[in-house]
């Protein structure tokens, strides 16, 4: 009887085992229905198929390119925090990934400020700016198993953007230099992709290889961005 | 009747013994012997580390040169993780003597000074001694600056000011204990980037001594 229900999951007894069962008793002819769960997923299969519920959290090094007009390169820093939901296939598993990251884009800009009566021609200054970008985006991982040790992933993540920004004005045309400070909030798409590899099961190395935040609202502009991180497991 | 009184009041005897003997007896407190020596309840005084470390801060983008920097801390361990990551909390003070910068000829300069109270997480290299530390942390900034300004027709002044804000540092680190209460930090990588818009990179080394 034990034997029947056992090989009715799918498991298979060694053979000294079997020996010692007695013989199996001829099946019933009732009409139960069938198990949804198809022969080949036992539930110690899917118990071992679910990813381990733990947390990774590291820091996050890279720089980031302004696009467009924001023409600027600008050193990147990030705090990942990562947890696996689910396996999507054997070899995928959808994550949550947290990111905390800040970003100092700067620039100078020559701008005309007035026109000279007596030589002609514009008179022009440059304007310095400086700006703390703050993101915090929650996004979604997918990543596939593509060796032992190396995994691919894409993100992508929908989060909010705050800006710090300064611009210095020289002093020029008779008026005094003037430092002004504002900020903004924004909301920020991020979509990006990379390459994990974990050479031990705690530590794990992360490259994403590309990036790309959109942002929306008051802020510097959408901007590429390249980030090195290593992870450990909590 | 006679007989009756003489009943009740034996009834009444009886009744009022009977009483007297289910009422509780007055509890008595037994002192408790002091316990023996050294398995006293009391809790280990908790490990502090103190440390100081000195090194240069560059502003970024727009910022200016690289100023020198002084910092005092106080850390406490929080737990070690199953993994092994040691987590701990560390309250840095950070003085930034702002070095004098001439911008379009004008010269600023400043004293700058931080409190940011940081959450770290250490992980040992190996078997070797050292551990690389990560940090994160969320503090204020004030600084105190001072400013040439044109005037015209009389030349240029000084004008002074003061400014508080917010200030994030995130960090990396090298940790190395030499001795058993002794580490060397070696802080090549902080960055703190406050809510004004300017940020900094500093550079900077140290010890750290286990009270």
């Amino acid at each position: 009887m034990l034997a029947a229900a056992i090989a009715a999951f799918g498991f298979s007894l060694p053979a000294a085992a079997a020996q010692k069962m007695p013989p199996p008793a001829p099946p019933r002819t009732t009409t139960a229905p069938k198990s949804a769960m198809p022969a080949h997923a036992t539930p110690v299969a899917s118990a071992v198929d679910e990813p381990s519920p733990e947390w990774r959290v590291g820091p996050a090094l890279g720089f980031e390119l302004g696009l467009g007009d924001q023409d600027y390169t600008a050193p990147k820093l990030r705090i990942d925090a990562q947890r696996a939901i689910r396996r999507v296939s054997p070899e995928t598993t959808l994550s949550f990934v947290g990111t905390f990251s800040v970003t100092h884009p700067s620039g100078k800009e020559t701008v005309p400020v007035a026109f000279n009566p007596f030589f002609g021609g514009l008179q022009t200054a440059e304007v310095q700016w400086d700006a703390n970008v703050f993101e915090l985006v929650p996004a979604a991982r997918v990543t596939y198993v593509a060796g032992p040790k190396l995994n691919l992933f894409a993100d992508g993540g929908l989060g909010l953007v705050y800006t710090a920004a300064r611009t210095y004005l020289p002093p020029i045309a008779g008026l005094q230099s003037s430092e002004l400070v504002g900020s903004g909030v924004g909301g920020v798409l991020r979509l990006a992709a990379g390459l994990e590899f974990t050479p031990s099961p705690g530590f794990r190395v992360a490259i994403q290889a590309i990036g790309l935040d959109i942002r929306f609202g008051k802020g510097p502009g959408s901007a590429f961005d390249m980030v090195a991180s290593v992870s450990h497991r909590l | 009747m006679l007989a009756l009184a003489r009943s009740a009041l034996a009834l009444l005897a009886v009744a009022m013994a009977a009483a007297a003997s289910a009422a509780p007896p007055s509890s008595i407190a037994v002192p408790l012997p002091p316990p023996p020596p050294g398995t006293s309840l009391s809790r280990p005084a908790r490990t502090i580390l103190v440390g100081g470390k000195a090194g240069i801060a560059s502003p970024l983008g727009n910022g200016g040169d690289g100023s020198p920097m002084i910092e005092v801390e106080a850390a406490i361990p929080w737990r070690t993780t199953a993994s092994g990551i040691a987590l701990g909390w560390a309250l840095p003070l950070r003085t930034t003597f702002l070095s004098t910068t001439k911008r379009f000829g004008l010269e600023s300069g400043g004293v700058a000074l931080e409190l940011t109270p940081t959450a770290r997480a250490s992980v040992p290299l190996g078997r070797s001694s050292v551990s690389f530390r990560t940090e994160a942390g969320l503090g204020i900034v004030n600084r105190w600056t001072s400013q040439q300004v044109d005037t015209q027709f009389l030349g240029r002044r000084t004008d002074t000011g003061q400014s508080m804000t917010g200030i994030v540092r995130m960090g990396f680190a090298l940790d190395w204990a030499v001795r058993p209460r002794l580490s060397v930090a070696l802080e090549p990588l902080s960055f703190g980037f406050d809510f004004r818009g300017n940020a900094d990179w500093i550079f900077a080394g140290g010890l750290t001594y286990r009270l």
